[in-house]
């Protein structure tokens, strides 16, 4: 086989890929919208879901979920910015990045059912705080604390040494050198890294099915010890009974809700990180 | 131009000069590389110190040394000793951050923070004290003329200090060190960006600016050293080779390394 053949080839191979991936995307997308759209008006978003959610709306699994992810972002971000702080400015020795990255990677790799059973074992079982949608949002951030630990550390690393020695020199300490010159340049790393763990938590269900969610008769909890109902959980409660076909009906119309929740951070991720670039791109 | 470095390089002879700085026994280490062996210089007050050498001899590492600036590379170690106005920079309560407003940096690439002109003349004394209004227009204009951009500039301070030409943000970093009012100014081949015209400009600046501060210069371009140079420090391969005079050491330098690197730019240590 000759060269250029050799790399025609490979171009062709590459653009399967990427029409193969797209075309996944697509067909799912296509799929949901096509089953979803129907089951969608003005009560569906409006109302309390009924009758195991075989009837009436989805309004209170939407506020569950959306309650819910905000507090694990809120939980997250500091914990996240500060251990960014501490790998960018404070670790000098290459080793000791190296075990922070290996042990950064392994949070990020446990399987999320894992989260859910130690959630229930420490926060429920050990701790005794019940069943509540605030230990969903622990667990939650626990789970999203590794992207945007790696997205806040890569936007305050990327900020050229210059920088730093340039203020250090004019007398600042380390910590105005962080807070005037790092953070700010730093913080629209942790908000995109941020939006992109929420886009993953709204969709998460494994972890939150049994410490923080209740299946059906919740509304909007009056306290931090409640449980809530969300739209991952609901969608498997309303998959179970699958056999009836307004439920069934509700699944797709709830799955196109919160594929369209998870889009919609990922698209604002995307516009953040476009309109704060830091100093390195300029 | 000429006559002018001249007048002012003949009015200080005759008068004693004392060292601000000095540097004893200087050992540097990078990891297993020993980058400064054993360096022995002193920098007189008020008076331009150029520090040359080939590149990769230590030149930069040396003047990082003395405000401390070289603290956070991976593996240094430190040896030896820095006088700065009588007491040593190296003990481990020195406070560094007052140090540094004391000994400022300028350094190669023009490096001006994401803000306007104004903001980034004050961005070092303002965090060092309080000020007011007034006191902040006085400190810009002040500076800014300094440096010779305050005629550019004066009419547009609020906007965004990285439009500014590359030579012009250079003496807008100048003019941000000159406001913390430090005593030595340590400047990292300042002008090695920078096209010719605004290397004479900072060249002639230094020459008025040691009126008032001490300056050390590193430079790898010896035509510059022999323009502003007082004092000369000559270093190859992390030794010192040769100090004193400037122009004493240009028209008659005592080692054969220092003739052959004035001669060639070319040192075989």
């Amino acid at each position: 086989m000759n060269r250029q053949l050799k790399n025609k080839l490979f171009t062709y191979a590459t653009w399967i890929a990427v029409i193969l991936s797209t075309t996944i995307l697509f067909f799912l997308f296509g799929v949901i919208l096509w089953n979803g759209l129907p089951a969608i008006d003005f009560n569906f978003l409006s109302q309390a879901s009924s009758n195991f959610g075989a009837s009436g709306g989805i309004i209170y699994q939407i506020a569950g979920s959306v309650l819910m992810v905000l507090f694990s972002a809120l939980i997250c971000l500091p914990v996240a910015i500060g251990t960014a702080i501490f790998k960018s400015e404070y670790v000098i020795s290459k080793k000791l990045h190296a075990i922070i990255n290996t042990l950064i990677y392994s949070l990020n790799g446990i399987p999320s059912v894992i989260f859910g059973i130690f959630g229930l074992i420490l926060f429920v079982n050990i701790l005794g705080m019940g069943i509540s949608w605030i230990v969903g949002s622990i667990i939650l951030a626990m789970m999203i604390l590794p992207t945007v630990t790696l997205s806040t550390y890569h936007s305050i690393n990327s900020i050229p040494t210059v920088y730093r020695e340039s203020s250090l020199s004019l007398g600042l300490t380390k910590w105005q050198v962080i807070r005037k010159v790092l953070l700010p340049q730093g913080f629209s790393g942790a908000v995109t890294g941020l939006l992109i763990g929420v886009a993953r938590a709204i969709g998460e269900t494994a972890p939150i099915m049994f410490i923080a969610t209740a299946f059906s008769g919740v509304a909007f909890p009056n306290s931090f010890s409640e449980p809530v109902s969300t739209l991952p959980t609901h969608i498997l409660a309303l998959a179970q009974q699958a056999t009836n076909p307004d439920a069934l009906q509700n699944a797709w119309g709830s799955s196109l809700v919160l594929v369209t929740l998870v889009v919609l951070f990922s698209i604002s991720a995307l516009c953040f990180r476009l309109k704060h670039q830091t100093i390195s791109k300029r | 131009m000429e006559q002018h470095i001249l007048k002012s390089k003949l009015s200080v002879v005759g008068k004693t000069t004392e060292d601000i700085i000095k540097l004893e026994g200087l050992h540097i280490w990078i990891k297993e590389n020993h980058i400064l062996d054993a360096i022995d210089v002193n920098i007189p007050k008020n008076k331009i110190t150029c520090i040359i050498g080939p590149s990769g001899s230590g030149k930069s590492t040396l003047i990082r040394s003395i405000n401390r600036i070289n603290d956070d590379v991976d593996g240094i170690t430190t040896q030896g000793n820095i006088n700065f106005n009588g007491s040593s920079i190296l003990t481990s309560d020195t406070d560094i951050a007052s140090l540094r407003t004391q000994i400022g940096m300028v350094f190669q690439k023009p490096c001006v923070f994401p803000k306007s002109i104004k903001e980034n003349v004050l961005f070092g004394i303002r965090h060092l004290k309080k000020l007011s209004k007034i006191e902040k227009l006085q400190i810009v204009e002040e500076n800014l003329k300094t440096v010779s951009l305050w005629k550019e500039v004066s009419h547009r301070l609020n906007d965004k200090a990285i439009s500014l030409s590359i030579g012009q943000q250079q003496r807008l970093c100048i003019a941000r060190t000159l406001a913390v009012k430090p005593e030595v100014i340590l400047l990292d081949e300042p002008t090695s960006s920078l096209d010719p015209l605004s290397t004479r400009a900072i060249e002639d600046m230094m020459v008025k600016l040691k009126e008032e501060y001490t300056i050390v210069f590193v430079t790898h371009n010896i035509q510059q050293a022999k323009r502003i140079a007082d004092h000369l420090i000559f270093i190859c391969d992390g030794k010192l080779i040769e100090q004193g005079n400037a122009s004493a050491l240009f028209s008659c330098p005592q080692n054969s390394q220092t003739k052959a690197y004035l001669k060639d730019q070319y040192c075989a240590c």
